[in-house]
């Protein structure tokens, strides 16, 4: 049974976060700012963290701080805010994901489903030495396979599609144009291919990621082109 | 009636006939002036003044009658006295056949008071008063008697008659006898002292006689003889000693003097010619106080006589000198008024006679003045008359008279015509003044217009205006004068030049026609307000005026540049006047010293300057913190990079305050959006719950149904108002670069294709691999894509064509996206791009209405322009971008 803090001080949002997560079987501890928050991660053992960033006393931002200084269970910030500089920032000071409100509570569900299964998982699995094998983040490649996994739950996509998801990867924090991109996985050049290479992502989008809107590996650099992201 | 005078002043017609006018007047002038020069010649050509200003009215003979009588008058008169009986019988003879119709009385009075009768004609003498030559001689008349008297027998005969005024202004003062001139009126056909000095010439029985009387009476007649015994002291040396005793006793101390300084002069003339060493007569100078020459050059003094010398300093010799001098002075001044010895008497006649009786006296003065009473030995009463008959002057003189009158007749006509040709040819002047005036009244005027009509010729600078007309004045001037000469001359001599004389006078009034029209151009000028303006002296000073104006320069700048150019070429001007090559030197090197100072300030300033430019051009490029460095000096430079200093501190200034109001208007917003979102997420949640639960009734269900979609629509609205918000208020952070907006369409479609496809939309993507790069937010400029495509989406009519296309223009690429709206767009595009806005048929639909607005926003906040067109259900969005460089 794990174990999650919600940490959020609107409590009408609290209560059905808890409830929620108690529906899906996780054991709910609650704190009402960051100060709570903080105590309760000294005393009790946690396996994730969902945190709010406006808080009286101490925001999220900060507690999310101090404990990344000690602790490194997973932390999902849940908040109001949703600037890129919000987001940039949360992530930036340890969160490990970060969902906007009004969120949608299956992909939230989705969401910590996906972190829990990261932070007790792959912990091992970093152990083994795997051959031909692309990672970043949660998203593992298998190219001798053409198995695809998303935090530990497997994928399915077509030969196409895992063919540039493969491409972008062994080449992560790399942006390829959509011509660069048919060129390369089509292994032919680019005549009237238009939207096609577009079309092929947006679907692996929607395989891979929670959330095609907000996609966590597979980024597009508009009027450029897509690359996935190096985690 | 105003209008009618001024269309009638203003035709072309009036200003014809004032010129043909003006040239009449010219040419009637110029004829006027001809004929006045013709009968000014013809008036001297009568010589009335021949006649009228000499005495007798030119009568010789009658003066010849008058002269020979006198002399044989005079002759008999000293015959009588010292001659044998025969010769003086011989002589009055003589004097009776010479002097007959002339009226003659000589007759002395003896020291005993015997009145003695020498000559008399023996005729009635009660009329005699009345005969001029008879006034003229009454013993020692003086010459304003003499002129009274004559003035009194013309006046009454002539002299009024033909205005002449004798007494106007004659001299009177030491004229002992009247023999010279009175202004103008000649006498010197007549004179008694030449007659006495010729009857004693040659001949020594006369000379004798009279030097005989001259020496008798002494103290009467010594001013007479004075200037001949001076002459004589000085030339004859012979004769000096003698006459050095003999003068003193005669005059006074000034005589002497004068005469001691007229030897020095001789001597000091001598010396200067002997003198080799260029000496020159300024240098030497006549002592009175020793009687010597001083020699200022060498500082010595000479005896005159002697030719002795001695140095200046030589006090002691100069004193001795002095003491002779005084001396010499004071033994003079005892003579003085002694009697003559009887050897100097003697010497005296001798040479008394020898100055009357030597035949010429050439090159020095050393005649005797003689009066009449030496002749008659009386000094003190005596009576010579000599007239001339009423009768024979009226017979003789008459002739003169009558042609006199007759010239004078003519002359008068001759004057009367230059007279009225003179006030003709004012007249003509005057109406061509008026003329002209009339001509200024009425040029540069046009019928039906109050502006000033300009000729060709008024574009011309005034001064160059000026100058032509000069040049054309001074040839008339010149014509005029030569051709003058020339009529003269061709009047007095041959006719046959008359036709160069009227091309002369042609090219004149050429001229003077000409001068008229620039005075013309003048008066249209002045009247259009041009005059000044349209002279180069006018473009000149509205150029500095205007070039003064726009720099902006102080007032003591340019006062202070005037001075230092004003007095440099002062002080240039004063070294060419003063033609002084140092002083010229002089101001060289301060001009060089000048333009070295001016040079340094140059490079000083343009190095300020080019700092300034570097700091703006730091400030420019954002570093607003810069500070261009600066000195003390108060300088304009200084000052600009002080204003520049804290433009950039105000702008800095300006720049963190946006910074902070943007920061809060974010804050704001993100504030707000914060307030209203964490509600929503508890609605949200909350009917997601609820849904969740077997709800009984059924009924509750679709309520819940109800909620839960208003609350994702909710959900929707509030992202799409606070993007737009952030968007209009520029609340949004942006990562300009160059991106390919046709790579943007085609992951964009990529992103839509699913949704498009639903609806069976067919794209017509004209870009393909095309590219198009534009400077945008890649992000950004894709929710404008988002919204579009959205809209597409939603409101497109399902199983239409949806057309892209793109095109590069000069300075952005130009993105069209056109569809078949499914519903009728009932309102206009302007409309439609409001906020909230939606056709009215789509208002039940999903979507905020926002889509257009925001994407217009993110546009423009690219610096981009997005706007869409109607047609009819055509739906027509276009997207300009700014265009990046390939």
């Amino acid at each position: 049974m794990y174990r999650i803090l919600v940490c959020e001080d609107e409590k009408s949002i609290a209560d059905a976060l808890e409830i929620y997560l108690t529906n899906e079987g996780y054991e709910v501890l609650r704190a009402e700012n960051g100060i709570e928050a903080l105590e309760i991660v000294k005393k009790e053992e946690l396996h994730l963290i969902l945190m709010d960033i406006m808080m009286p006393k101490m925001d999220g931002i900060k507690a999310t701080m101090h404990i990344r200084e000690e602790k490194n269970i997973p932390i999902i910030i849940l908040s109001a805010k949703g600037e890129d500089y919000d987001k940039v920032l949360g992530l930036n000071v340890g969160a490990d994901d970060y969902v906007t409100k009004p969120f949608n509570p299956l992909e939230l569900l989705a969401r910590v489903k996906s972190q829990l299964r990261r932070y007790t998982r792959l912990g091992s699995m970093e152990e083994q030495v795997k051959h031909n094998v692309l990672q970043t983040g949660g998203l593992e490649i298998n190219l001798d396979t053409h198995e695809v996994w998303v935090d530990g739950e497997p994928k399915k996509l077509t030969p196409v599609e895992f063919g540039i998801l493969a491409f972008l990867t062994e080449n992560a924090g790399r942006v390829y144009s959509i011509n660069q991109i048919y060129e390369k996985v089509w292994k032919e050049p680019c005549v009237n291919a238009e939207n096609t290479v577009s079309v092929h992502i947006r679907r692996i989008r929607e395989k891979v990621e929670i959330n095609a809107k907000e996609p966590k590996y597979v980024k597009v650099v508009w009027g450029v082109g897509y690359k996935v992201e190096k985690i | 009636m105003d209008t009618k005078w001024k269309r009638f002043s203003r035709s072309v017609p009036v200003r014809i006939v004032l010129n043909a006018l003006l040239v009449l007047c010219i040419v009637v002038e110029m004829i006027l002036g001809v004929t006045m020069l013709q009968t000014r010649e013809k008036y001297e050509r009568l010589d009335i003044a021949r006649y009228s200003s000499s005495d007798l009215f030119g009568n010789e003979d009658l003066m010849k009658k008058i002269n020979t009588s006198a002399i044989a008058i005079l002759d008999y008169t000293i015959a009588s006295q010292c001659q044998t009986k025969e010769v003086a019988k011989e002589k009055e003879d003589n004097m009776k056949s010479v002097a007959t119709n002339l009226q003659y009385i000589v007759s002395k009075t003896t020291k005993d008071g015997k009145k003695i009768e020498i000559a008399n004609c023996n005729q009635n003498l009660d009329n005699i008063t009345n005969v001029p030559i008879f006034a003229l001689y009454q013993g020692n008349l003086n010459g304003k008697e003499y002129i009274k008297k004559w003035t009194n027998y013309y006046s009454d005969a002539y002299t009024k008659k033909y205005e002449m005024d004798a007494t106007s202004s004659y001299d009177s003062t030491d004229m002992d006898d009247v023999d010279e001139d009175a202004d103008g009126y000649d006498f010197s056909w007549l004179s008694i002292n030449t007659i006495l000095q010729d009857l004693c010439k040659n001949n020594p029985v006369y000379a004798k006689f009279v030097a005989k009387n001259i020496v008798e009476n002494l103290s009467t007649y010594k001013k007479n003889i004075k200037e001949s015994l001076c002459s004589r002291y000085e030339y004859n040396v012979a004769d000096e000693a003698m006459l050095k005793t003999i003068l003193p006793k005669l005059y006074e101390k000034n005589c002497l003097n004068e005469l001691e300084s007229a030897s020095a002069r001789q001597f000091m003339k001598k010396m200067v010619d002997r003198d080799k060493n260029g000496l020159q007569l300024e240098d030497l100078e006549y002592n009175e106080e020793s009687g010597l020459v001083y020699n200022s050059y060498r500082d010595t003094y000479y005896d005159i006589e002697s030719g002795y010398s001695f140095k200046g300093e030589n006090e002691k010799e100069y004193k001795k000198y002095v003491d002779l001098k005084t001396k010499e002075n004071e033994k003079n001044n005892a003579l003085n008024g002694h009697s003559l010895t009887k050897e100097e008497k003697s010497f005296l006649l001798t040479t008394i006679t020898e100055i009357l009786c030597k035949e010429s006296q050439n090159d020095v003065y050393s005649g005797v003045d003689i009066p009449i009473g030496t002749v008659l030995n009386t000094p003190e009463k005596y009576n010579i008359y000599i007239g001339i008959d009423q009768s024979i002057y009226t017979r003789t003189q008459g002739k003169y008279m009558i042609k006199y009158d007759k010239l004078k007749q003519q002359g008068d006509g001759v004057l009367k015509t230059l007279e009225n040709e003179c006030i003709a040819i004012v007249a003509v002047a005057i109406v061509f003044v008026v003329i002209l005036f009339l001509l200024f009244y009425v040029c540069g005027r046009k019928v039906g217009t109050e502006e000033i009509q300009f000729l060709a010729i008024d574009k011309w600078y005034t001064e160059i205006e000026m100058i032509v007309m000069c040049i054309f004045m001074v040839t008339g001037f010149l014509l005029l004068f030569s051709s003058l000469a020339s009529i003269v001359e061709d009047l007095t001599g041959i006719k046959a030049h008359l036709e160069t004389i009227w091309g002369g006078l042609f090219f004149i009034a050429l001229c003077l026609v000409l001068c008229v029209q620039f005075l013309c151009s003048f008066v249209r000028k002045a009247k259009g307000g041009i005059l000044f303006k349209q002279s180069i002296i006018g473009k000149i000073t509205s150029v500095v005026k205007k070039q003064v104006a726009n720099s902006k320069i102080k007032k003591t700048s340019i006062f202070l540049y005037i001075l230092v150019c004003g007095g440099w070429l002062f002080a240039e001007f004063i070294g060419f006047a003063t033609e002084s090559l140092t002083w010229l030197a002089f101001m060289q090197i301060i001009l060089v010293a000048i333009m070295v100072a001016f040079g340094l300030w140059l490079c000083r300033h343009f190095g300020k300057l080019e700092n300034i430019r570097d700091g703006v051009k730091r400030v420019k490029e954002g570093e607003i913190k810069y500070q261009i460095p600066i000195d003390d000096k108060d300088d304009v430079l200084n000052n600009m990079a002080k204003d520049i200093n804290s433009l950039s501190e105000g702008l800095e200034k300006s720049v963190n305050e946006m910074v902070k109001s943007e920061r809060l208007k974010t804050e704001l917003i993100s504030n707000v959006s914060h307030d209203i979102k964490t509600p929503l997420t508890s609605i949200i949640t909350y009917v997601d719950l609820i849904k969740k639960e077997d709800v009984k009734p059924d009924k509750v269900k679709e309520y819940i149904s109800v909620l839960d979609q208003k609350s994702q629509r909710l959900k929707a609205l509030t992202d799409d108002l606070f993007e737009a918000a952030k968007a209009t208020s520029g609340a949004m952070s942006m990562d300009i670069s160059k991106i390919d907006l046709g790579s943007l369409v085609n992951q964009a479609l990529g992103e839509y294709s699913e949704k498009l496809e639903k609806v069976d939309l067919d794209i017509r993507n004209n870009i393909g691999e095309k590219e198009f790069f534009v400077y945008a937010d890649g992000r950004l400029a894709w929710r404008i894509l988002e919204n579009l495509l959205g809209n597409i989406a939603k409101y497109a009519l399902p199983g239409s064509r949806v057309y892209v296309d793109a095109s590069n223009d000069k300075d952005f690429v130009e993105l069209i996206i056109k569809n078949i709206s499914c519903v009728e767009l009932n309102i206009s595009a302007n409309e439609l791009m409001e906020r909230f806005t939606r056709g009215d048929q789509s208002r039940n639909t999903e979507g905020s209405g926002l889509g257009l607005n925001i994407a217009q926003s993110l546009a423009k906040l690219q610096s981009g322009k997005f706007y869409v067109e109607i047609d009819g259900d055509l739906f027509k969005a276009i997207l300009r971008l700014p265009k990046a460089a390939e």
